[in-house]
Order: structure tokens, then C-alpha cells, then sequence
């Protein structure tokens, strides 16, 4: 379904991504923990590109989301000139080596030490758009297929909770106007909501309101949701009614990304737990793996200090 | 995008209307800039601009076939626009002939003997006047130590500013009467603005020609004025500050120039200046 | 008592009053016109300011930048001055022109960091929440940040009019015959030959006319707050 490759981001010198990569299947339920700063906000905002990766590509099925990273495909690093100018002296160094032994050790070195530069000659320039126009999706269109929810909810403080779910759909000229409202009552039904269509989001609470925001999602028809904290902006008492519903949308089968601190929630309803530290993956499995007999220590340290 | 489309149709337009106003305007009429604060030589009559200066060009512009257009701008900018000679052809604001000023414009003959006056408060016991032959009248002596108003670049600034600043050690070159009297300079915008100034006590007086200082006297009664005067040695024999107006062109125009001389030589010849200047004073019978 | 006769003699003489409707008419048409252009400007240079970095708007947003700084820096009189005295230096160019230009560059300026701290005020997760739907950026803009940034601009655009109609007050400066002209003009040696009641008449049409303004923008404003019924 979404298959992140060797992601990095930097914001200025500070790198909060440090080179992640995971895939999460169809119908998977994964859930991210991890300490705060730890990136795992950030990866999942890479997913739909709210952030724009520096290096490494995010893939949704077929399609590719970002910039072809070069780095990620050796085709391409061989068309550089930067590559057959180091060939060239290592040939010369070297002359003993077989040609595959120098390309192995030259495409490392060339990774590591990040050597390709804005402009490789026209081969180079021309493989990447290949990749371009063959994989490259709008990432407007890609969209669509990927529900997101906020920790601050975000609904449009200009709308109305109706208005909020059917703009998308109306903008889009996915549905016509009486589709598009239909589909949103009968989101709002769902969640027991509709009696406040009309209001402005303003008269919600917290849960109604996150509620809103999963059912505008939801109006999409999407393929896979996001879900960043979540309940972390909620009152106590309004965490249970927001996770009741994630729980519905998970045993219907969707499938879900979810960075949260609800550990209750993620050994309940989660296929896999994936745990950050520092910007990279540090451990994975399933909940009961790394819940009950966690291997990596700063897991167990984390797990420990919450619960 | 249509809006950016618009916007850019809008700045080529007015570009174009800019070039066609450049290129085609130039033979058609002859620009004169004026400071219509000046009465009677140029001042508005409701939206208009009239005056003795005005009914000169105008005969100018019959003898030359070419219509006359005034334009009213800030007496300080007059000569610098007119030695430039782009934005108007001529300067006519009853401007004083001085060596400074020919050296940026031509000048047509004088067609006008003007003389400084000074306007005070009419209480102001602190002002002495003397008594002579022609009335009453005021020395540059009697200013010392006074705050004195004067319009922007008009003679009567450029004498006060003399008087006050000049040494023989300095650029003048000559003792100015209040050299060192503590005397205090102000300058306006207009002679209106000056006299304002006297009402509201941030001035003594104000030195201005005579026909606007007599304008305004007579309509504030709470002011005098007299006219300005070098002290001679004795009483008889201080002397007025005199100045000549004339009419300014840009270098090098000598057919307005002469067209200029010609209409001013004939009107002077049978009084019509004088006429024009009684007409516009409202003292016409 | 004699300042009181002579307001009834400004009032009741026609040449006077022919004066004012002239200055009005041109302080009006200078106001006018300069606000459009500084509201078109504004927009262009906000929309420029806030485009996101990239190798082709570096030279426009650099262009912004310099534009916004110049005219915040200097003072409209002298930029009346350069766009009268050197800019448009060109023979039987109109003044009408020349001001409306000089007054709505400077405007666009105010109005362009208005429109920024308008759109800066929106809260950036309305933005994300939109394009996260897979809406356009221009979409998103125009269907949730705009309204809710309007709230927030129309009044400091309003408080912008009013300086700006009270500013055109310095044309006189380059000859043109506004209301403060036509104060000049009334007060000048050959007609009442004193400024003080022809300028207290004239404030009180800067003073009618802005409070026009002031009412009318409270008018839209409240229109706008009832729209969202909070």
C-alpha cells in the first residue's frame, strides 16, 4: 500500500528523519510510538508528502510520490558523471579489480558520501525523468486516497460541520451536491452528529470535533488513514469516543497509520508497533513483541517510563 | 491569470498614452509654470487660474498661433523646471531677474519694478517705522533680533537670508545688516502661510513684494505694511529694495524669447502693464 | 464672532464653494483610484511575498521584498516628489496620473503587508487539513484561508483608505488642486487672505468623508461576523 524507502528530512541542520524505510501492507494496522522528537510525526506527515522528504521516495502502490531519489536507483547512479569519472581512476588505480567489484564499492562511496550534484550530464538528467513521467503521480491525486487526521482536528472554522465534509467532494467533482451531502449525513448519522450539520465548528467539543474531522476523511472514500496523536489535544473524558471509532474503522478493515501514546489502544487494534528513536526505526513487531519482551533497551526504557 | 493579463494591458497602455503625450504635445502648446499665489500676477479665481502674468502669455500665444496652458507648481521648482525644459517652456510668476537665476534661464525684459515690503502686526510697538518723502517706511535695522517670515526662494528670502548670514569673510562677501543680531529666518510654503504665521505669534514679520503684501493687509486688518528700506546716511537718503520681474524661458528658445520681448516692449509702450496690474487689483475704474 | 461670519462667508460665496467641489472631486478621484491600484498591487505583492521558495520566484520575491522596504521607508512626500519630478518628468503628462500612481504604489505596500499578517494569522493546520484532502493550493487558499483571513484584513485595509485619503492632502504639493489646494486658494492674499477658516472648513470634509469610510467598513465587518455566527 505506502512503502517508504530510505527517507531522511532535515529542518536546517537538525535531521529528524535519518534514513527510515517501512511498507505497510493492505489492511495493515500499524501503529507508531516512540518519545517525543523522536520523528515519528514527521514520517507519517512524509507519507502523504505534508512534508516534503529531503532524500528518499514515498511510494502509494504503483505510484511515486516524491522526487526520484537517485540514490535509490543504481541505473541511474551509473549514468552520472560523477560515477564514470571515479570508474575511470579507480580503473587506473586499480587495474587488478573486476569491473563489478569497482562499481559495488564505487555506488557505496558515492551514497555515503554524498556525491551527485544538481546537474549529472544529460543521460543522468534523462533517467530520472524517465522515472518521472513512468512512476510519478500528482501527489493532488494521491491525496485522495489517504485520509488524515490531526492532532488539532483542523476542521474550517469558515463552514459548517456539512459544509467541512462535502467541500472536498464538491471541489473535486467527485459527487454532485445531493451525493455529496448525503454521503456527509449519513457519515454524520454514524457518529451520532447530525443534528449538527448546521453548526459551525466553534459549538463542538473536542471529540465531537475529531470526530468531524475522521468522518471528513472518511467523505473521500480513502484507501488508507492517517492519524496523527489523535486524542493527544482531547480531554480525558473525550479519548474514549474518538478511539471507539478508530476501533470501528479498523475491524471494517481499513487501513490505518497511527502515531498515538494510547498504548491500550495500539495492543488492542494494532497489527504491528513500530518504534521510533532519534529518526529511525528502532524496533518492530507485533504487540505483543514489543510490549511484552521488548529486545532493543530504549524501547524497554520508553515502555517503562509510560506505563 | 485574466486579472494579470488586464493589469499588464493597463501598464502597456499607459505607457503608449505616455509616449503619444511625449511626441505629439510637444509643438502644440506652450507650458508655463506658474505659482498661482500671487496675485495680481497669477492667482485662482474659483477653479482658474488669472492674472497680469496670464494675459501676457496669452497675447504671447496669439502672436506665436499656439495656445497657452498654465500650470500651477511650487515657486521653488519653477526655474529648475523651466532651465530643464521638458516638463514647460517658460516661467511666469512675476519671478525677480538675479544673477543666479540667469545663469539657469533666459530672461525676457523686465516688465515690472517691484519693491520688498514688510508686513508686522499693526500693535507691534517693538517695529520701528521711519517717515519720509513717500510715506512710511521700515530699515532693515529695525528687523534686528526679529523672527522673520519670507516665502521659499523668493527674492524677499533670498535678501533676508543675505542679510542675516552674509560677512565679508564668508561666500557673500559683503557685512549683511543683521549679521550677528541673532535675527531668525523662517520659510513658507506661500506668503499666505507667512502672514498666518504673524496671527499666530511664531513671527514678527514677514518680507514679501509689495502687491501680495498689500493683498493681504487689506484683507487682516490687524495688519500694516510698509516698504523695505537700506539705510543711507541720512534719512533722505535710504533707498527701497527695488527688483525688476520678468518672464523666464528655457536657454536657447529665442523665438518665444523674442515673441516675449516683442508683446512686453508694445504693452509697456501704451501702459498696458500698468493697466493690467490696476485691472487685477480691482482697482479698475 | 468674526471666525463664525467668516465660515458663513466661505459657505455663502459661490466662487468658494466652486474651490472646494473642485478639491473634492480631485481628492476623491485621487483616493479612488490610487486605492484599487494599491489593492491590486497589494494582492500581487502578498500573493508573490507568501509563493513558496523556488529558483523562478527569487528575483520577484526579492523585487517584493525591496519594493516594501523602499516605500515603508521614505515618506509619501517624497515619493510624491520623485514620481512627479523624475519619474513622470514628461511634458502634458497628466497629474491625475502621475499621483494616483504615486499614491497606490505606496498604498499597495501597506495593503500587501496587511493581506501577509491577514494570511499569517490563519492557523497553518487550516491549510494542511486542505491539502491533505488532496485540494489545490490555489483551492485551499481561495475556499479557507481567504475567508478567514478577511475577517482579520478588511479593518487594518480600512485604517489603510483612511490614511491614504487623508495623505492625498500633500498633491497641493505639485500644484494639483485637491481640498487642501482649494483651502490654499480660498485663503490666499486676493480672496479671504487668512488660511485658518478655509483649513477648518476642508478638515471638516477630510472629516466627513473618513467618516463615511469608518462607517461603511464597520458595515462590511459586521456583515462578515454575522457570516459565521459565532
Amino acid at each position: 500500500m505506502i512503502s517508504v524507502k530510505n527517507i531522511y528530512k532535515d529542518f536546517g541542520k537538525l535531521r529528524v528523519l535519518d534514513g527510515v524505510s517501512c511498507d505497510i501492507k493492505d489492511g495493515e494496522r500499524v501503529v507508531i510510538i516512540g518519545p517525543s522528537g523522536s520523528g515519528k510525526s514527521t514520517m507519517l506527515r512524509c507519507m502523504n508528502l505534508l512534508e516534503e522528504p529531503t532524500y528518499g521516495e514515498v511510494w502509494i502502490e504503483n505510484d511515486l510520490l516524491t522526487a526520484p531519489d537517485p540514490y535509490l536507483h543504481f541505473d541511474v547512479i551509473r549514468k552520472s558523471k560523477t560515477y564514470s569519472s571515479l570508474m575511470k581512476s579507480a580503473k587506473a588505480a586499480a587495474p587488478g579489480k573486476s569491473e563489478e567489484e569497482l562499481d559495488t564499492e564505487i555506488i557505496a562511496k558515492i551514497k555515503k558520501e554524498d556525491l551527485l550534484k544538481r546537474f549529472e550530464g544529460g543521460e543522468y538528467s534523462k533517467a530520472l525523468s524517465e522515472i518521472n513521467k513512468e512512476s510519478r503521480i500528482d501527489i493532488n491525486l494521491a491525496r485522495r486516497n489517504m485520509g488524515m487526521v490531526f492532532q488539532h482536528f483542523n476542521l474550517f472554522n469558515n463552514m459548517t460541520v456539512l459544509q467541512n465534509l462535502t467541500l472536498a467532494p464538491l471541489e473535486l467533482k467527485l459527487k454532485t451536491k445531493e451525493e455529496a451531502e448525503k454521503t456527509a449525513m449519513e457519515l454524520l448519522a454514524r457518529i451520532g452528529l447530525e443534528d449538527k450539520a448546521n453548526e459551525y465548528p466553534s459549538r463542538l467539543s473536542g471529540g465531537q470535533k475529531q470526530r468531524v474531522a475522521i468522518v471528513r476523511a472518511l467523505a473521500m472514500n480513502p484507501k488508507v488513514m492517517l492519524f496523527d496523536e489523535p486524542t493527544s489535544a482531547l480531554d480525558p473524558e473525550m479519548v474514549g469516543e474518538v478511539l471507539e471509532l478508530m476501533k470501528d474503522l479498523a475491524n471494517e478493515g481499513m487501513t490505518m497509520v497511527v502515531v498515538t501514546h494510547e498504548m491500550g489502544f495500539a495492543r488492542e487494534v494494532a497489527d504491528r508497533v513500530i518504534f521510533m528513536c532519534e529518526g529511525k526505526i528502532a524496533e518492530e513487531g507485533t504487540p505483543d513483541e514489543i510490549f511484552s519482551n521488548p529486545q532493543n533497551p530504549r524501547t524497554k526504557q520508553f515502555l517503562d517510563s509510560i506505563l | 491569470m485574466k486579472k494579470i493579463i488586464s493589469l499588464a494591458l493597463a501598464v502597456v497602455m499607459l505607457c503608449c498614452a505616455t509616449i503619444g503625450f511625449a511626441s505629439c504635445a510637444k509643438e502644440e502648446k506652450i507650458i508655463v509654470h506658474t505659482n498661482a499665489f500671487f496675485a495680481p500676477f497669477e492667482y485662482y479665481e474659483g477653479t482658474e487660474i488669472v492674472g497680469v502674468d496670464v494675459e501676457i502669455m496669452n497675447k504671447v500665444g496669439e502672436k506665436l498661433g499656439k495656445k497657452i496652458e498654465f500650470v500651477n507648481v511650487e515657486f521653488s521648482a519653477i526655474i529648475d523646471n523651466v532651465k530643464d525644459g521638458v516638463v514647460c517652456d517658460a516661467g511666469a510668476a512675476g519671478i525677480t531677474i538675479t544673477d543666479a537665476r540667469k545663469e539657469k534661464v533666459d530672461f525676457s525684459v523686465p516688465y515690472y519694478t517691484s519693491v520688498q515690503y514688510v508686513i508686522f502686526k499693526a500693535d507691534d510697538t517693538t517695529l520701528a517705522t521711519k517717515t519720509g518723502a513717500d510715506g512710511e517706511y521700515m530699515v532693515w535695522e529695525a528687523l534686528a533680533g526679529k523672527k522673520i517670515g519670507t516665502q521659499t526662494d523668493t527674492t524677499g528670502w533670498i535678501y533676508t537670508d543675505g542679510e542675516i548670514n552674509a560677512t565679508a569673510d564668508n561666500d557673500y562677501g559683503y557685512d549683511g545688516v543683521l549679521y550677528g543680531t541673532n535675527t531668525e529666518l523662517m520659510t513658507y510654503d506661500n506668503a499666505q502661510l507667512a502672514a498666518d504665521a504673524i496671527g499666530a505669534n511664531m513671527i514678527d514679520a514677514v518680507i514679501i513684494d509689495e502687491l501680495p503684501a498689500q493683498f493681504i493687509v487689506a484683507a487682516n486688518s490687524q495688519y500694516k505694511c510698509v516698504p523695505l528700506y537700506y539705510s543711507g546716511e541720512t534719512d533722505a537718503d535710504d533707498a527701497p529694495v527695488e527688483e525688476q520681474y520678468a518672464i523666464c524661458v528655457t536657454k536657447g528658445n529665442t523665438e518665444l524669447l523674442e515673441a516675449i520681448n516683442a508683446v512686453l516692449n508694445e504693452m509697456m509702450k501704451n501702459g498696458e502693464v500698468e493697466k493690467l496690474v490696476m485691472k487685477h487689483m480691482g482697482l479698475e475704474k | 464672532m468674526d471666525f463664525l461670519s467668516k465660515i458663513i462667508e466661505l459657505f455663502s460665496t459661490e466662487k468658494y464653494m466652486d474651490s472646494i467641489w473642485e478639491g473634492l472631486k480631485l481628492t476623491l478621484t485621487i483616493s479612488i483610484l490610487a486605492a484599487l491600484l494599491g489593492l491590486v498591487l497589494g494582492v500581487i505583492v502578498a500573493l508573490v511575498g507568501m509563493a513558496k521558495d523556488s529558483w523562478a520566484m527569487k528575483l520577484p520575491k526579492l523585487l517584493c521584498k525591496i519594493y516594501i522596504t523602499i516605500i515603508r521607508g521614505t515618506p509619501m512626500a517624497l515619493q510624491l516628489f520623485i514620481m512627479a519630478y523624475v519619474i513622470f518628468a514628461i511634458r502634458g503628462f497628466p497629474l491625475v496620473i502621475t499621483a494616483t500612481i504615486a499614491f497606490g504604489v505606496n498604498s499597495g505596500a501597506y495593503v500587501a503587508e496587511n493581506i501577509r499578517a491577514g494570511i499569517l494569522s490563519v492557523d497553518i493546520g487550516q491549510t494542511e487539513a486542505g491539502r491533505a484532502l488532496g485540494l489545490t493550493g490555489a483551492t485551499t487558499m481561495a475556499k479557507i484561508v481567504i475567508p478567514q483571513a478577511i475577517k482579520n484584513v478588511i479593518p487594518a485595509i480600512g485604517n489603510e483608505l483612511i490614511a491614504l485619503i487623508k495623505e492625498t492632502s500633500i498633491v497641493s504639493m505639485i500644484g494639483m488642486y485637491d481640498l487642501t489646494m482649494a483651502a490654499k486658494i480660498i485663503g490666499s492674499g486676493n480672496n479671504m487672505a487668512s488660511y485658518i477658516v478655509p483649513m477648518a472648513v476642508v478638515a471638516l470634509f477630510y472629516l466627513a468623508i473618513v467618516y463615511l469610510l469608518t462607517f461603511g467598513i464597520k458595515l462590511i465587518e459586521k456583515r462578515l461576523r454575522a457570516g459565521d455566527k459565532r
